[in-house]
């Protein structure tokens, strides 16, 4: 069972995409801030993870910078999945590692989803 | 200075008093040198007001899509459960997280109606005598559940029963709202949120004190600008508007009153307004 970390602060999408995923047969595992999500990944090693940037306690791109300098994370592909749409933070976000950037507002659920599959197709 | 000296040799090969010329361009240089200095003022107040514009197109965007977001995702989850039969309870959960971001789309937007009202100096005639021990015994209700469940405890420290002063209940309610709503949600978990009234002959000086981080200095100068959010409050609490000290001084200030706050890095803030009593 591929395993996916979720790191995100809404409820709601944690338990929206969250359960829709664990339906698809993923297995979720959820954080809510920047500290646990980066120590979660480094224990667990999912096969993907979705990545907020607005998160407490560190930011999503300091978050998404230190997984992409440790050698136990660096390969894991991260998906950004966020309401901020600045041409600095996608091109920011791209140019540290992300897979892919998606500003929540502007995709479907079945869309994210479709987007995660092939995220975790691509490795 | 090098073209007075300049013009000083120029003028006295041509004329009797050349200091008049150094004078006169003296005078021209430092009347261009003002106005650079003032155009370039200028210009770095619009390129302010541009920063803070921009800023604030984000931070609304970003704050109306999220709940606008979870709101349209959670309708689309329960979409596609239809077939399957949710429990009641899963099914009232997600209810209830819609009822809740629907909550919060609508404080947002009061924040913003209220910024805008700010502005009309009609919105603050309606003012009556108001006992400010109600207000805050008001807003501390209002707020219990909120500190439960963050974890805070309330200690108020007040002695008097009734300390009136003029002015519109409903605006020094939103007022002192918002301050105290900030030292529960920027408090150390398990830390203690204090409100204490003291009392003047002319004037009540209220403080509230929290145990939070306290205000990093870069911070400072900028916390009562509208939609101002410092990096550690945007990181910390991800909801915030950065309009509530700039609603809570701009009403105590309309009240002739001042607000004014002391913090210290790791130890926490107290912030402090005085208001006009009245007999």
């Amino acid at each position: 069972m591929e395993k996916i970390l979720f790191i995100e602060d809404e409820a709601v999408l944690q338990k929206s995409l969250g359960g829709i995923l664990t339906d698809k047969g993923y297995e979720v595992i959820s954080a809510v801030d920047g500290e646990s999500g980066l120590s979660l990944a480094k224990e667990v090693k999912p096969d993907l993870i979705i990545l907020d940037l607005i998160l407490p306690r560190i930011h999503g791109l300091k978050v998404l910078e230190n997984l992409k300098s440790e050698e136990e994370t660096k390969r894991i592909p991260v998906i950004i999945l966020t309401n901020l749409e600045s041409a600095g933070d996608v091109e920011k976000a791209l140019e540290l590692g992300a897979t892919t950037y998606l500003v929540k507002a502007n995709y479907d659920l079945d869309e994210v989803i479709d987007k995660i599959n092939k995220a975790l197709i691509q490795g | 200075m090098a073209s007075c000296l300049f013009f000083y040799f120029i003028g006295g090969t041509y004329i009797k008093k050349p200091e008049i010329i150094a004078l006169i361009t003296l005078g021209i240089a430092s009347l261009l040198f003002i106005i650079a200095f003032a155009v370039s003022r200028s210009l770095e107040r619009l390129a302010e007001v541009n920063r803070n514009k921009t800023e604030f197109i984000k931070i609304v965007s970003h704050q109306l899509r999220a709940p606008l977001t979870n709101i349209r995702w959670s309708i689309e989850f329960l979409m596609s459960r239809r077939k399957d039969k949710l429990s009641v309870e899963k099914e009232n959960e997600y209810f209830g997280l819609i009822k809740e971001n629907s909550e919060r789309l609508e404080n947002l937007l009061s924040d913003l109606l209220i910024v805008d009202r700010l502005r009309d100096e009609s919105f603050f005639r309606y003012k009556d005598t108001v006992n400010f021990i109600d207000i805050i015994k008001e807003v501390i209700k209002d707020y219990q559940f909120l500190s439960k469940a963050s974890n805070i405890e309330i200690v108020t420290k007040i002695i008097d029963q009734t300390v009136n002063v003029y002015g519109n209940k409903l605006l020094l309610e939103i007022a002192l709202e918002k301050i105290f709503k900030n030292a529960i949600i920027f408090n150390k978990s398990g830390g203690k949120t204090e409100i204490s009234l003291t009392r003047y002959p002319r004037y009540i000086t209220v403080a509230v004190k929290d145990e939070g981080p306290g205000i990093p200095k870069s911070d400072r100068k900028y916390i009562f600008q509208r939609f101002f959010r410092g990096p550690k409050a945007f990181h910390t609490q991800t909801q915030g508007t950065g309009l509530g000290l700039y609603i809570a001084r701009a009403i105590i200030l309309k009240h002739g009153g001042t607000i004014w706050y002391r913090t210290k890095e790791g130890q926490g803030t107290v912030f402090y307004f005085s208001l006009p009593t009245i007999k």
